[in-house]
């Protein structure tokens, strides 16, 4: 792939990385900027090279979720992928059709979910990947990616129910 | 029982908050050139963070030296070299293990009676 291939590529998908930027910078819109900088960079200049053996996105997602780990670990911030309250109302706020009370029991149930359980379902119910593609992208196999996923959505989907049912 | 929300259900608040975060994201070439501008920076910015790290050492090293140099030096007899004065001057650590309780009658010749007479009388061939 060229550099302009590469960069044609990445435009294609910006609105997604972006997206999962948010999902992996507790929701914290600097920092997902900054780590989608990073991570342009690194495809860009080399760094971060696709070798074709997944989906392209799932090497960029793959990229994203590296470099924003990378970013925890030089002490950026010490949240996870769901920043403060206050960045979580903003969010929601923000958000599309559904309601506020019902974005609100989302962010909450999700925030109660283990960080590998959470990136498996975002990456799964909101970006459409297969389990594969999401154990591909977070590195992990494809094993651990499943048991994630099931034990995430049983826990998410309690977690939704009861705060329906209250 | 638990009420569980139905898969679909997770699926439409998940997209619809993934529509939302599309919705917001930045211009891809904004983004973009915002990050080789970033880049081109990061070089001069880590090239004057080590000249001025190299400069700070230098005056910690200049400052060490004034003081090593400037300390006053130790009282010595004149005329000696310094090497003889140190040595006249070393002590051991171990040194106070040698002052032993009773050394003090080791550290001359003890003086003993004389009894040659008696001893001459007992000699056998007298």
């Amino acid at each position: 792939m060229t550099p302009i291939e590469t960069e044609i590529e990445l435009e294609k998908l910006h609105a997604a990385a972006f997206a999962w930027a948010l999902a992996c910078c507790g929701r914290r819109r600097e920092e997902a900027e900054d780590v989608l900088q990073t991570t342009y960079l690194k495809i860009l200049d080399g760094r971060a090279r696709f070798a074709g053996r997944s989906s392209f996105r799932t090497f960029v997602f793959g990229v994203i979720q590296r470099t924003a780990a990378e970013n925890r670990r030089k002490g950026a911030s010490p949240f996870l992928l769901f920043g403060t309250g206050r960045e979580r109302e903003k969010s929601s706020e923000e958000a599309g059709s559904s309601g506020p009370e019902e974005r609100l029991a989302l962010a909450t149930a999700l925030a109660r979910l283990s960080k590998r359980q959470r990136e498996v379902l975002e990456l799964v119910f909101s970006f459409g990947l297969t389990v594969e593609e999401a154990a591909a992208t977070l590195s992990l196999s494809a094993g651990s990616a499943r048991v994630h996923y099931a034990r995430g959505k049983k826990r998410l989907a309690s977690l939704l129910g009861e705060g329906a049912r209250g | 029982m638990k009420r569980e929300l139905p898969d679909s259900d997770i699926a439409r608040l998940l997209e619809e908050r993934r529509l939302s975060d599309e919705a917001s994201a930045p211009a891809f070439q904004v983004l973009l050139t915002r990050a080789r501008a970033r880049s081109l920076s990061a070089p001069a910015a880590r090239r004057s963070g080590r000249r001025l790290l190299a400069a700070a050492a230098m005056t910690i090293a200049l400052f060490v030296a004034v003081v090593l140099l400037r300390r006053s030096p130790a009282v010595r007899e004149p005329g000696l070299p310094a090497a003889v004065a140190t040595l006249a001057e070393w002590k051991s650590p171990t040194d106070s293990l040698l002052h032993t309780p009773g050394a003090e009658l080791l550290a001359e010749t003890p003086v003993l009676v004389s009894r040659v007479p008696e001893a001459a009388a007992a000699a056998p061939g007298r």
